[in-house]
């Protein structure tokens, strides 16, 4: 394998607001945002902390909403908005200071590139708290106290109409090299190729000639720790960024459809989504944190195929169904029938996800339990979602019992489901251990144990069940 | 004071050394043992390898002595044939392209033939795992004070408890980073550290380079805690030994996984107490073993053990004390500095063990601290008198205050008692720390700081002190500023280069508020005396006096120093550890409030409240962030952060899987200060860097353990492990539930 990929044609042109100012650039197929930001066009103001979007500090804004370069590939930065900690003005991050929101440094851009984004939109805060909305910025020296009460002073020196916003084109740091430095100066370069369709039509083509490629939609897990998986570099992508067909939901009489790129965020802000699919807003605000949710679509989720994914459960549990096409044609596939095992699913190379269509009925019972590793931005290591169709037959049917990181897949547990129906007294977690050793298999690995997992799951069945049916006492 | 550099880092202006323009540079990697212990049988590279324009060096390349110098010269910069950890450096590659770099570092295969490693620090090692001295012990200590064996015989009640604590990675959000250049004949070193000086000390044999051949700069440091005391003169040494063979700049800049895995951890512990008490709590004897895990090299474990040993009695009064540590040799990863240095695993080993003698006499945890805390004219373990005039008692008692622990325990029982699937609970610690460096230390470390009148009257105040955030430099700019009553503007902070800076020692102990922030204020009245000012002449005056003196002595420089000399009373005896151990101690007490959750046994912290007393604080905004970053750290180390390890490697090295808190994962630090001004620190100062985080541990386990009625004698307390807790304690634990 040669050592600085093999292609001799490597960069994708691209063009792009930066701080204001246009920004034309080639980029390699395996840069990320970060990269050309600071290795390229010297605005080192982004760090890199993780390079896996735990961290935060490689904060930007990706058309006005925080997000981690580091997840970023450059070439997504086409045609959008960028803006760095360099656009900020430096004299409005005074109420920062004076809390003591900065020790070492490393992370403040990032917490401050957040920080001004709530501070620039006060309304959040009629949803979310400072310290959820902040839980993607880690920082090691202030304990937060500082961080919290700097966006807080911030917030009052706006609310007093004090403080200037972000410079119109650019705030009071050095600005962005003239002319980037070349390619060879990247980070991170590979031999694989992207193609960047502009229709659906033109992706599915393009998939039916190469089904090994990669469908990119946000990147949250393809690109973590990327400059480490070089076969990664290797492969060939389908972007799907820029196919406006699969963008946003829309509401039909009887369901809610998901595109193809819907995002996590674009549901968490939408209050009809909370009022009729809550579990929606309560899992997507569990995913990573607000750089993750801004990002990470539910297609995308559902096509990584990971055990431990967060949005998977809820949709299950709301029935949801998995809309495929391929340049030879389309299907549905129920959701709770899309996995085949670890890793594998109904989904074959030449096809896209292309929307998730979640009937609108009524449910009397429904829920979702996160435990991860932490209050905030954690992978889930035992989760559960539980729904009961509040028009389902008394002889059952009704209930959705779905759980994630117990098996090699997301999955219903159809015996708790058949248990739940026949309504037996329950008095205790072990009531239902047996029904979940038929359902589900967890295992150890570096996050928890087999063990745990089984047990935390039935208590978290039972405890919930207590505060929602008689039954279970 | 507002941090001075503060402004700089919130606008991303700051230039960290991944930051800084650098031409025509190669990035460097390093290629790693991929097994705890064995003999190096082969190197084999990948066929496009050849002839694709790295350098390359290994252990021959060394024109020196193999070996990072710090206590000992055992732990070589680059496996000469064989290794001892996993992750332990074996080859030095670079190229002009990062992604060259990254897949020669992942494809040369270093093949080893395996010995046994030996990964348990609490058995003792059979002949075959020897590999330090007779006994693979680094370090043993013996204090002693009265006559334990008889005291606990004499004693109605005898304690037993063992208490452990795991591995924590620094996580500074910097990783470490270090760029190496030859200008002219003198190689220059800038990166990210605490001790310039221990990077020139460590190079200097390994190169055989002088001082003066050698220069170092601090580039502005993202965070250190210990991490960046000793490991940067590693990664300092391989930036040399590449930028040497390649007559280029090298860059070496580690990232997050490699950095994980690979750097120094703080020590896990393993800590016995036996202690004889009166049924009214008093302390009769303490008889303590302390055992520490150093890893595969001594580097600083030595004096982390004798920082340990020392506070392992706590801050209590007690005749009869003996205290018995070992530091031992594991085929892990070297355990280095962390912020506490020893204490932490102490100060949770006897912070648990008091709430455990509350329990068996079935007092009030609180009533038996205050019975014991150390009053002015009792002595430590080690025979220190105790003499400076503050009230521990009254701490406790405002912590106690603060916390409304009474209320809240009642208001607990009945919370515990209404509710099937959350349990609340409240522990309470007091404790001491040592401030600066143990016993003679300072005496050996000499230290010395400039204050050089500028010929445009300003005043530069020249330290190998760095600033990693904690506040060196707004500190050090406060302390001259106001000792020679000049704007702060007037003063500047020469950055950490040591051929400029004298050796004021390393940014560590917290001693550079105290102790070096003492020596700017004498380098700045040796200043005023060579400008011809006595100690009274403040303001304008000086500045005249500077400009006066630079017009009568032109080309020259005028600099003050200010150089250490120990305060009165304070002697030690390095070989029978009697004495005064620390010239001072900073003093505390913590209140923290948890909730269990039982479904998941996740334990969520409700309220943290901390009282302490470290002397005269230099600016509260700095010192209450030090004190909130330190118990959150120690709130992660009590219950989140585990190094997961498969045959001494680290399965978890990513921040997505080695955890430390997030803004959600904390309530507001609550922090008040007691204010007693110590006489020999600068502005009576005392150093409070590291002592915030010893609390959190003890006082999160021991409000787990009043939740649920076990206990907690070992941190994290990871679900998993709480879970296992209260099956061992059984239904008592979780109530009907």
């Amino acid at each position: 394998m040669p050592p600085a990929g093999g292609r001799a044609d490597t960069g994708l042109a691209i063009e792009f607001r930066l701080n204001g100012e246009t920004c034309a650039v080639e980029v390699d197929p395996a840069e990320r945002l970060l990269d050309l930001l600071r290795y390229r066009l010297d605005l080192t103001g982004t760090k890199e902390g993780c390079g896996e979007g735990e961290c935060g500090a490689c904060t930007v804004y990706l058309d006005g909403l925080p997000v981690d370069s580091c997840l970023v590939p450059a070439y997504q930065a086409a045609g959008r908005d960028v803006r760095t900690i360099e656009s900020l003005d430096e004299a409005a991050l005074d109420p920062f200071l004076r809390t003591g929101a900065t020790q070492c440094g490393a992370c403040t851009p990032g917490v401050v590139m957040t920080a001004w984004w709530i501070r620039e939109h006060p309304d959040l805060l009629e949803t979310h708290g400072v310290r959820e909305l902040m839980a993607g910025n880690l920082c090691r020296c202030t304990g937060y106290d500082g961080i919290v009460e700097g966006v807080e002073a911030a917030l009052a020196e706006r609310a007093r109409g004090a403080g200037g916003g972000p410079g119109g084109s650019g705030g009071t740091s050095p600005g962005a090299r003239a002319t980037p430095r070349p390619l060879a100066r990247a980070g991170v370069r590979g031999s694989g190729a992207v193609h960047r369709p502009r229709t659906l039509a033109a992706a599915l083509d393009r998939l039916a000639e190469d089904p090994e490629a990669i469908p990119m939609a946000g990147g949250t897990d393809l690109l973590v720790h990327w400059p480490g998986h070089l076969a990664a570099h290797d492969r060939d992508y389908v972007d799907l960024a820029g196919i406006d067909e699969l963008r946003g939901h829309r509401w039909g009489e009887s369901e809610l459809v998901l595109g193809g790129l819907s995002t996590y965020w674009e549901l968490i802000r939408d209050p009809r989504v909370a009022r009729e699919f809550p579990l929606l807003v309560d899992a997507g605000r569990q995913v990573g944190a607000v750089q993750i949710q801004a990002r990470g679509t539910w297609a995308g989720n559902i096509a990584n195929g990971s055990p431990a994914a967060d949005g998977v459960p809820v949709l299950m549990a709301y029935d949801a169904v998995v809309g495929l096409a391929s340049s030879a044609g389309t299907r549905e596939v129920p959701l709770s029938d899309f996995y085949l095992g670890y890793k594998r699913m109904r989904r074959r190379g030449e096809e896209l996800i292309t929307h998730i269509r979640l009937p609108r009925r009524a449910r009397d019972i429904q829920w979702f339990d996160k435990v991860g590793s932490r209050a905030q931005q954690a992978i889930t290591k035992v989760g559960l979602a539980v729904t009961r169709d509040a028009g389902a037959p008394p002889d059952g049917g009704g209930w959705r019992v779905v759980a994630n990181s117990v098996a090699p897949t997301v999955l219903r547990c159809p015996t708790v489901e058949r248990l739940l129906d026949e309504a037996p007294d329950i008095d205790g977690p072990d009531g239902f251990a047996e029904a979940l050793r038929a359902d589900v298999s967890p295992i150890d690995d570096v996050r928890s144990s087999a063990e745990y997992r089984r047990r935390v799951l039935a208590r978290l069945l039972y405890f919930g069940l207590r505060e929602r049916v008689e039954f279970v006492t | 004071m507002r941090r001075r550099e503060g402004l700089a880092k919130l606008s991303g202006r700051e230039r960290y050394v991944d930051d800084l323009p650098l031409d025509d540079f190669l990035w460097g990697g390093t290629v790693r043992s991929p097994a705890p212990r064995g003999r190096i049988a082969d190197i084999r590279f990948p066929s496009w390898f050849r002839g694709a324009g790295f350098i390359v060096v290994d252990h021959r390349d060394i024109p020196g002595r193999n070996a990072v110098f710090l206590m000992e010269d055992d732990q070589p910069a680059l496996a000469p044939g064989t290794v001892r950890h996993v992750h332990e450096p074996v080859l030095l590659v670079a190229h002009a392209s990062r992604s060259a770099v990254r897949r020669a570092v992942a494809e040369i295969e270093v093949v080893v033939d395996e010995d046994p490693a030996w990964l348990d620090f609490l058995a003792p090692p059979p002949a075959e795992a020897i590999q330090h001295g007779p006994d693979n012990v680094f370090k043993h200590i013996d204090i002693s004070k009265g006559d334990v064996e008889a005291a606990l015989a004499r004693a109605p009640i005898v304690v037993e408890g063992e208490y452990e604590t795991g591995a924590q990675e620094h996580v500074y959000l910097e990783n470490q980073g270090m760029i190496a250049h030859l200008d002219g004949e003198t190689l220059v070193i800038r990166g990210s550290m605490q001790c310039p000086y221990y990077i020139v000390k460590a190079l200097g044999g390994l190169l055989g380079r002088s001082p003066g051949e050698l220069r170092v700069v601090q580039t502005p440091t993202g965070g250190g805690f210990g991490g960046k005391e000793e490991y940067p003169s590693t990664i300092a040494a391989h930036a040399a030994l590449l930028a040497l063979a390649a007559g280029r700049p090298v860059k070496l800049v580690y990232e997050r996984p490699e950095d994980l895995a690979a750097t120094t951890k703080r020590h896990p512990s393993w800590i016995r107490h036996r202690t004889g008490v009166a049924p009214d709590g008093t302390l009769l004897a303490q008889d303590i073993e302390v055992r520490l895990d150093g890893g595969a090299y001594v580097t600083l474990s030595p004096v982390v053990l004798s920082r340990a040993c020392i506070h392992a009695a706590g801050p209590y009064a007690c005749d009869h004390v003996r205290i018995r540590g070992d530091a031992v040799l594991t085929n892990r990863v070297p355990f280095g500095a962390f912020r506490g240095f020893g204490n932490p695993q102490a100060c949770f080993a006897f912070e648990c063990h008091m709430d455990a003698i509350a329990r068996r006499l079935a007092l009030d945890p609180a009533e038996v601290r205050r019975r014991n805390l150390l009053r002015d004219g009792q002595t430590t373990a080690t025979g220190q008198v105790i003499q400076d005039g503050t009230d521990r008692v009254a701490l406790l008692d405002r912590a106690l205050e603060l916390g409304r622990v009474e209320e809240k325990r009642a208001a607990h029982a009945a919370f515990n008692a209404a509710t099937a699937d959350r349990r609340r609970g409240l522990g309470v610690v007091t404790y001491h720390h040592g401030a600066g460096f143990t016993g003679s230390g300072e005496i050996h470390l000499d230290s010395r700081v400039h204050a050089a009148g500028l010929p445009d009257g300003r005043i530069e105040i020249r330290a190998a002190s760095t600033e990693m955030g904690q506040g060196t430099i707004t500190i050090f700019t406060k302390l001259a500023a106001e000792r020679l009553g000049v704007a702060p503007e007037l003063v500047e902070i020469a950055p950490p280069d040591t051929h400029v800076v004298p050796d004021s020692g390393p940014t560590v102990a917290s001693r550079t508020a105290m102790i070096v922030g003492h020596l700017v204020e004498r380098a700045c009245d040796d200043l005023r005396a060579k400008v011809g000012l006595t100690d009274q002449a403040r303001g304008e005056i000086v500045r005249d006096a500077i400009l006066a003196w630079h017009r009568e002595h032109r080309a020259e420089a005028v600099i003050g120093e200010g150089r250490y000399t120990a305060p009165p009373g304070v002697e030690w005896d390095e070989e029978t550890y009697r004495g005064s151990a620390y010239a001072t101690f900073c003093w505390a007490a913590h209140v923290a409030e948890i909730e269990v959750d039982l479904r998941s046994y996740g334990v969520r912290v409700l309220d943290y409240v901390t009282v302490q007393e470290a002397g005269r604080i230099l600016n509260d905004v700095l010192a209450r962030g030090q004190i909130q970053g330190g118990v959150v750290q120690g709130i992660g180390w009590a219950l989140l952060e585990e190094l997961v390890e498969r045959d001494g490697r680290m399965l978890n090295a990513q921040l997505t899987n080695y955890i430390i808190p997030t803004s959600g994962d904390v309530p507001p630090i609550r922090v008040e200060f007691v204010e007693n001004p110590y006489p020999f620190g600068a502005q009576g100062a005392k150093g409070l860097g590291e002592f915030p985080l010893n609390g959190a541990g003890p006082a999160i386990a021991n409000a787990v353990s009043a939740a649920l009625g076990v206990t907690a004698a070992s941190i994290p307390l990871t679900p998993e492990r709480l879970m296992r807790l209260v099956d061992e304690a059984g239904p008592a634990a979780t109530g009907a539930a």
